[in-house]
């Protein structure tokens, strides 16, 4: 493209800056899947789900869920779908009160399953460290 | 009811061996699989009461202690029916022992059957010692 012929200034590129792709792990098909529920007592628990792929987990849900005798409830559950690891923070009526807070966004690239990887134990920490302070919300 | 934070640091250390390859191979090789119940216990509660915990979930199922929040020691065994042999032969355990004393026997024993006094059914624990390895590193 020429310059303008009367400023002479190049032309303003108004073309969209090319984003990089978001996050997608692979198929599940591929992946070995591993989940497990830890039981904490007093109706108080843990599920774990995991994809491993290459040694990596390339996608994880981690749900805090109580039980009483109105049944199982969600409380809370951090997790990277869509290209986003997230958080979610449930009342009783299951809305959620955080509406999926960005914990960081996950680009397609070569690290990408190492970082989802990297991930995890601070998540799953963070999940544990704000274990009662998300139960006594959902009790609100 | 709050969680007692000990249960919580069970449950962290538990997901610290699930985090890496090593440690997810190490409950794999002990037979851990997929969809198995984990129940995190304090080392001094009762065989009864956590085996009443047990008895809600399908077999096999894990049992995680941990003694103390400062110190990264998981305790497992592994909970599943015993065979009618192995119900004659078990041991018998008193429901108000503890079971961080019933780990302390499987540990010795390499895989203990038991049999809790008052209950029809008997378990074999098998203990996972070297877990507390992978989590030291």
């Amino acid at each position: 493209m020429g310059r303008n012929r009367k400023t002479g200034k190049k032309p303003v590129n108004m073309s969209p800056t090319p984003q990089p792709a978001l996050y997608r792990p692979p198929d599940e098909h591929l992946c070995e899947v591993v989940n497990y529920p830890v039981f904490l007592g007093d109706g108080h628990s843990l599920h774990v789900h995991q994809r491993l792929y290459r040694n990596f987990i390339v996608w994880f849900a981690i749900m805090q869920r109580f039980e009483n005798a109105a049944g199982i409830h969600d409380v809370a559950r951090i997790d990277c779908c869509h290209g986003m690891l997230h958080r979610h923070v449930f009342d009783r009526q299951g809305v959620d009160l955080m509406d999926q807070q960005p914990i960081a966004t996950l680009y397609s690239g070569s690290e990408s399953w190492a970082t989802v990887d990297s991930h995890f134990t601070p998540m799953y920490d963070r999940m544990l460290s704000e274990y009662m302070a998300n139960h006594r919300r959902w009790c609100q | 009811m709050n969680v007692e934070e000990v249960r919580l640091h069970a449950t962290r250390l538990f997901g610290r061996l699930m985090a890496t390859p090593e440690g997810r191979h190490f409950l794999a090789h002990n037979g851990f699989q997929s969809g198995q119940a984990v129940i995190v216990a304090q080392y001094d509660e009762t065989i009864q009461d956590v085996m009443a915990r047990v008895h809600a979930h399908r077999p096999p199922v894990t049992v995680a202690l941990a003694k103390d929040v400062d110190a990264d020691d998981l305790q497992m065994f592994e909970v599943r029916p015993a065979d009618r042999q192995a119900l004659d032969d078990a041991a018998l355990a008193s429901p108000q022992a503890t079971i961080g004393m019933l780990y302390e026997a499987a540990q010795q024993g390499g895989g203990n059957t038991f049999r809790v006094t008052e209950w029809d059914q008997a378990a074999t624990a098998v203990s996972f010692p070297e877990a507390r390895q992978l989590l030291s590193v």
